[in-house]
């Protein structure tokens, strides 16, 4: 480092005020766009139920919060097997996931594609999850709950259906609720 | 009235005055009551209240979050970004009345603050980033102020946040970006560990250009400091030591396999540090330091490596866990290897005694006390050992007529 680099680093640090706002700058931006961009979805998206799919009923609840499978995760019918085997870096990209609402508004899978749909769709990770078997991951996996409640909701919900009130716009999807039905899986 | 300094000022200041007595520039009387004004402050005590708090102030965060969904929302990121901004603000005007110290802990609290507040916010709209993702955001944006700041307490945090990202890293398979953004990830991607060690290293550097803290104000041996003698490079090694260890045993995933490299690396980095401090600077050898270190290592991992078979690849869920024992290991030991430098007579006693607390406290609570519990009751206990700590030095200063802090090393 030169002397003028040393005396031009040490000005800056000598002026408080540029000095804190260099150090808050970047954490307030992050702070910030999380609520930002999930209150834009909560707000101006489109409501989808979701029905979720507790594969093993057990292991349902883990700490504090719930663990989510959702039937829309299941995109076998809509994949290309050799096509995706074939191309083993197309895992894990992100692809478009077409839905349809029936007259309940529970969604369900119509299309899975590269581009983008028009009309209701999800942005995922598609993965197999092993040979002939593949999953679309939605980031909507986790579903928090308060801390010492879980045991709670797992008996309430014995086996009566979960749906899953998710909101979504241009791709991306925020729960907003959990729905426990009274009619039966 | 007393004044605390540093070991290495009243060694100075010890020697210097026994150098005026022989002179006859001032009387053995004299010395005796300038030695009396500077008492040695304790290292121990210090480190382990601020340990204690900061487990006091996880635990209370984790509280939080634990009961999150009964606080609405906007309520929630209003209090996140009201308590970071304090905390900035708070230290900005600290800073322009002239107490710079206590700015800089403001700031380092705002990294907590930062840390948990990103934590929060994910949580309150329930998304599934993975939390190597989390703590990679954290060292992203944290990072400005990392550099601004060049102060000790925040460069060990972001050290050790950094080295439990990098476990993560190699731990975890399916990386999901926290943010949920491309370009985030990409940043975070599997570049970020060098990148990390990297800055590290030029952080560790770039401190040592300032005159206070930790380095040296010397033009001319301002390198040689650095990776040679002084605090900086016990520092940096012991970074490379921790670094090397966890990189090696994310990426061979085997124990028996991981402490080969480890133990090479320690042999390596000491006959470095033994060959270069022969030449240069052979008064102040590290290698009884780095053996200890790497005893306490190996020790500490065997009851975690051998508890259950390749735990740390047992399932997602365990990530975390095992990525947060690791670097609680890592961290132990580093203060372990501190606490034996600077308490070097009874050093074996103090590794046992940390060993087994660690060991036993990990062993006995992690598994069924809610985790806001743990953390508070582990500060406390830190709490209570820095007051027994403290009033059993005095009732020992007090039978021997002494001043109650350790003799000088």
């Amino acid at each position: 480092m030169t002397p003028q680099f040393n005396l031009l680093a040490l000005t800056f640090l000598r002026n408080t005020r540029a000095k804190y706002a260099a150090v808050a700058l970047l954490p307030l931006l992050a702070l910030l766009y999380t609520p930002i961009a999930n209150y834009s979805i909560l707000f101006f998206g489109q409501r989808v139920l979701l029905e979720t799919l507790p594969v093993d009923p057990t292991d349902f609840l883990r700490g504090d919060y719930v663990l989510l499978d959702y039937k829309i995760e299941d995109v076998d019918d809509f994949v290309n097997q050799d096509e995706w085997d074939a191309d083993y870096d197309r895992q894990g990209r992100e692809s478009y996931v077409s839905l349809a609402l029936d007259a309940g508004g529970v969604a369900s899978v119509t299309a899975v594609s590269d581009e983008r749909p028009s009309g209701l769709y999800i942005k995922g990770r598609v993965k197999e999850r092993w040979s002939d078997s593949f999953i679309c991951d939605y980031g909507l996996g986790v579903y928090y709950i308060p801390e010492g409640t879980g045991r709670e909701l797992e008996e309430a919900i014995g086996d009566k259906r979960v749906l899953a009130d998710v909101r979504i716009l241009r791709g991306r999807g925020v729960i907003k609720n959990l729905e426990v039905r009274a009619d039966q899986k | 009235m007393e004044r605390r300094v540093s070991e290495s000022h009243r060694k100075f200041l010890s020697e210097e005055s026994r150098m005026w007595v022989e002179e006859g520039l001032i009387s053995e009387d004299a010395r005796t009551g300038i030695l009396a004004r500077y008492v040695q402050a304790r290292r121990l005590p210090e480190i382990v209240p601020l340990l204690g708090l900061s487990m006091i102030g996880l635990g209370v965060l984790s509280f939080i979050a634990a009961n999150w969904r009964y606080i609405p929302a906007l309520l929630k990121v209003t209090l996140i970004v009201c308590s970071y901004l304090g905390c900035v603000t708070g230290a900005y005007f600290l800073e322009r009345r002239g107490r710079r110290g206590a700015a800089d802990m403001l700031l380092f609290l705002s990294g907590f603050l930062l840390l948990g507040g990103l934590a929060l916010i994910s949580q309150a709209f329930h998304i599934e980033g993975s939390p190597s993702g989390l703590l990679g955001t954290w060292l992203l944006v944290f990072a400005p102020t990392f550099l601004i700041v060049r102060n000790i307490s925040i460069y060990i945090l972001y050290e050790v946040v950094s080295i439990v990202y990098m476990n993560m890293r190699y731990m975890e398979r399916d990386v999901f970006p926290f943010l949920g953004r491309e370009d985030v990830y990409l940043l975070l991607g599997p570049a970020a560990p060098v990148v990390l060690l990297i800055v590290l290293v030029g952080t560790g550097w770039w401190i040592c250009l300032d005159e206070r803290g930790m380095g040296s104000a010397g033009g001319e041996s301002k390198l040689k400091s650095f990776f040679i003698g002084g605090p900086a490079r016990r520092i940096f090694l012991s970074n490379f030591m921790i670094l090397n260890w966890f990189t090696w045993m994310c990426v061979i995933n085997s124990r028996h396999d991981s402490i080969l490299p480890f133990v090479l690396g320690v042999l390596v980095i000491g006959i470095l540090t033994i060959t270069a401090g022969k030449f240069l600077d052979a008064f102040d050898l590290d290698w009884q330091g780095l053996l200890l270190l790497a005893a306490a290592g190996i020790t500490l991992s065997f009851p975690f490596a051998w508890s259950s078979e390749r735990w740390y690849r047992s399932g997602s869920d365990k990530e975390f866990l095992a990525a947060t024992l690791m670097s609680s290991i890592a961290l132990g030991s580093y203060l372990v290897y501190r606490i034996i430098r600077r308490y070097r007579g009874s050093g074996f006693t103090t590794f046992l005694f940390c060993a087994l607390l660690a060991r036993w406290y990990f062993g006995m609570f992690f598994t069924f006390m809610s985790r806001s519990m743990f953390f508070i009751s582990g500060g406390v206990i830190l709490l209570l050992i820095t007051f027994a700590s403290r009033k059993w030095s005095r009732l020992a200063a007090q039978k021997t007529g002494g001043d109650g802090n350790d003799p000088p090393i």
